[in-house]
């Protein structure tokens, strides 16, 4: 079955212009990746062991999923042995109404929830609060862009497009609303502060507590959550009713396959050994004094399966570290809302496209990518994305996906340049027409169907005599 | 193996944003108990409030004479029977035992159980720790395989490594979010005398 994700329908060019006009986004993000970028390469050379079980954990995601069907099950027998309840969901609207069921039968009225992508993909804020039900992030980057109504521009930095002035604006409106004292300045630590003592009194309220899940271990029917701010933590022990969204993919089969994968997140993501808080959930409450009463997991496909036993299969191995986003050239420019779809970088590039059949971010491969494969090298799970990135564009060719006059002028490009003759007469054919489209010194604009590749790009112009044409007057003739 | 474990997970701890104290020798604690009290409360939460859930091998000794020694206003220890997600809300420190330290991550293993309880490791602004060295093992991966030998898991177990924090804002490093912004552990027992044990 084809999945269904959100998309912004902005076109690329006006997503792409919009990212590159945020310089607080710009700034942050250059922050940030450099910064992950960084740790990563410290721990993984301070703990050269580290690469090995990173290996290991590689082969451990592969087998779970070539044998996915029977660790679901096996999860599933798992977690009801311990009085859990597992629901399956095919598609993202499956998913929302297993949730709203949930949330109808135990009446609640407030849900706090905990970071989770796949939340986002099946929309499920927006199905619960049609629902009349009242939902808050506590992540406080989640927070911050709940308020804002808007969507995260980076996996581990939703709001890394907000700057303080932004947030704290955000968050007086918020305080007036919730009656509180808005916060007295607009320091990192105050307006963190502010949130804190905001989301707490939600936290002691919620009827409902809803969490993603990194990892699911089959074996022992374990959900596993990676934070640094603990907000999972409160999520999975405050509300007496708590319910995981887990993507079918994040089973591994055995224990031993977690102790090698559950650093992985950290070390490769924001460059720390593990989360500051790293969650593991076997079953509800042991007692009435904390932790919930009810735990339902609802295990989602919308569109994972089509892509097993197909050469995309390794993209169901992606851990949401982000390695690829920190990378990318591309990413650290435009940002993640360029991509106008809830999985940006590199891998939002591959799985979009791949989870809808094409009908989100089909553009992506195209417009996105400079091939320069940093996002292959930096992926801990060692998904081809560049080679997937170039099968996706003649796919994409092959499905008459371009626009007629793109595929023409690559047509036409292709033959005149797959000669040495037709490369020389380009030149020429250039050189004879550049200053028309001359610049301080760069070619800038070009006529005709050529005019496309330079709106975005420029180029030096072809020399008054190239090597070639040199070698050919002072040497050509003496041999 | 204790004694390089023990400094590989102070040096790690620390440098993630952790507290350490030592007591080798037992006889001590009340009074390292003081000196991290003074560190991690202090003037930062006068007469504060302590909830409390320590394993039954720990209670040989009076922490709520301790505690309120060092400043603690009020000790409630944890009773499943009473409405302990209030208590832990309204608490400033939460002081608890855990299953093991993994020396490579600096990181502190908790577990909830029907007479222990987690919501003292991340409700109160404060976490501490009392632990054994008997508890020291060398990596996340040990401490995991040992869990999953002993039978049945816990419904939760937590992995803390260092302070709740965040850097969601411009990048801004900032601890204390929804969990703790100060977090301590408290090593008693010696780790000199190694292997003494084994060779007795």
């Amino acid at each position: 079955m084809i999945g269904k994700l959100p998309s912004d329908a902005r076109p690329w060019p006006e997503r792409r212009d919009a990212g590159l006009a945020n310089a607080t986004m710009r700034e942050t993000l250059g922050l940030v990746t450099r910064r992950f970028s960084t740790g990563k390469r410290r721990v993984f050379l301070e703990d050269p062991a580290q690469d090995q079980a990173r290996r290991a954990g590689v082969q451990a995601k592969r087998a779970a999923i070539a044998d996915l069907d029977r660790l679901i099950a096996q999860f599933s027998s798992a977690v009801e042995a311990h009085g859990g309840v597992v629901r399956r969901a095919a598609t993202a609207e499956e998913a929302v109404e297993a949730v709203k069921a949930i949330a109808r039968q135990h009446q609640v009225q407030v849900v706090v929830k905990s970071k989770s992508m796949l939340t986002e993909e099946i929309q499920l804020n927006h199905g619960l609060e049609a629902a009349g039900i009242r939902v808050l992030e506590t992540d406080l980057g989640e927070y911050i862009i709940q308020r804002a109504h808007e969507t995260p521009s980076h996996i581990l930095a939703p709001a890394a497009h907000k700057n303080r002035a932004q947030i704290r604006s955000l968050f007086e409106t918020d305080a007036a609303e919730a009656g509180l004292r808005p916060p007295p300045s607009d320091a990192a630590e105050t307006l963190t502060q502010y949130a804190r003592e905001r989301l707490r009194r939600e936290f002691l309220e919620a009827g409902m507590g809803v969490t993603g899940a990194n990892f699911g271990v089959a074996e022992t029917g374990t959900v596993v959550l990676v934070t640094n701010e603990g907000n999972a933590d409160l999520v999975a022990s405050l509300p007496r009713v708590l319910v995981t969204v887990m993507g079918i993919e994040k089973l591994v089969a055995r224990w031993e396959d977690l102790t090698l994968l559950i650093q992985q997140p950290a070390m490769n993501g924001i460059g720390q050994r593990l989360s500051a808080y790293t969650t593991l959930i076997s079953g509800p409450a042991a007692s009435a004094a904390e932790g919930p009463a009810a735990w339902y997991v609802v295990l989602v496909d919308n569109g994972r399966s089509r892509l097993r036993q197909t050469v995309f299969e390794d993209v169901l191995s992606c851990i949401r570290c982000g390695a690829c986003l920190n990378v990318c050239p591309v990413f650290r420019q435009v940002g993640g809302h360029a991509y106008g779809s809830v999985y940006s970088g590199p891998i939002g590039v591959v799985e979009t496209p791949l989870l809808t059949d094409f009908q989100v971010g089909a553009e992506l491969p195209s417009v996105a990518c400079t091939m320069c494969h940093a996002c292959q090298e930096a992926c801990p799970m060692d998904i081809r994305l560049a080679e997937h990135i170039v099968r996706l564009r003649q796919e994409k060719v092959r499905r008459r996906l371009n626009p007629p006059s793109l595929t023409a002028s690559y047509h036409w490009w292709s033959r005149l340049w797959s000669t040495p003759e037709g490369y020389r007469r380009s030149l020429r054919l250039a050189r004879a027409v550049q200053g028309l489209y001359r610049r301080q010194g760069r070619l800038v604009n070009a006529p005709g169907l050529a005019r496309g590749w330079f709106q975005t790009r420029d180029m030096p112009p072809v020399a008054k005599e190239t090597f070639l044409e040199w070698w050919a007057r002072h040497r050509g003739g003496a041999s | 193996m204790t004694r390089e474990w023990r400094d590989t997970f102070r040096e790690r701890w620390v440098a993630q944003g952790g507290h350490f104290y030592e007591a080798s020798d037992p006889k001590a604690l009340d009074k390292v108990l003081k000196t991290a009290w003074t560190d991690l409360v202090g003037a930062r939460f006068p007469a504060a409030r302590v909830v409390i859930s320590l394993p039954a091998d720990l209670n040989m000794w009076p922490w709520d004479a301790w505690l309120r020694e060092a400043g603690a206003s009020e000790v409630v220890p944890w009773d499943p029977s009473r409405d302990m997600r209030a208590l832990a809300a309204a608490a400033e420190v939460g002081v608890t035992g855990a299953l093991w330290l993994a020396a490579e991550t600096g990181t502190v293993a908790v577990a909830g159980g029907p007479l222990t309880g987690l919501l003292p490791t991340v409700l109160p602004p404060v976490h501490l720790v009392i632990v054994g060295v008997d508890a020291l093992v060398p990596t996340v991966q040990e401490g995991l395989r040992a869990l999953y030998a002993e039978d049945g898991l816990p419904p939760m177990v937590k992995l803390i490594s260092g302070p709740s924090m965040t850097a969601d804002i411009e990048g801004t490093l900032v601890v204390g979010v929804h969990g703790p912004g100060q977090v301590g552990v408290i090593l008693y027992g010696n780790t000199e005398n190694d292997g003494k044990k084994e060779s007795a």
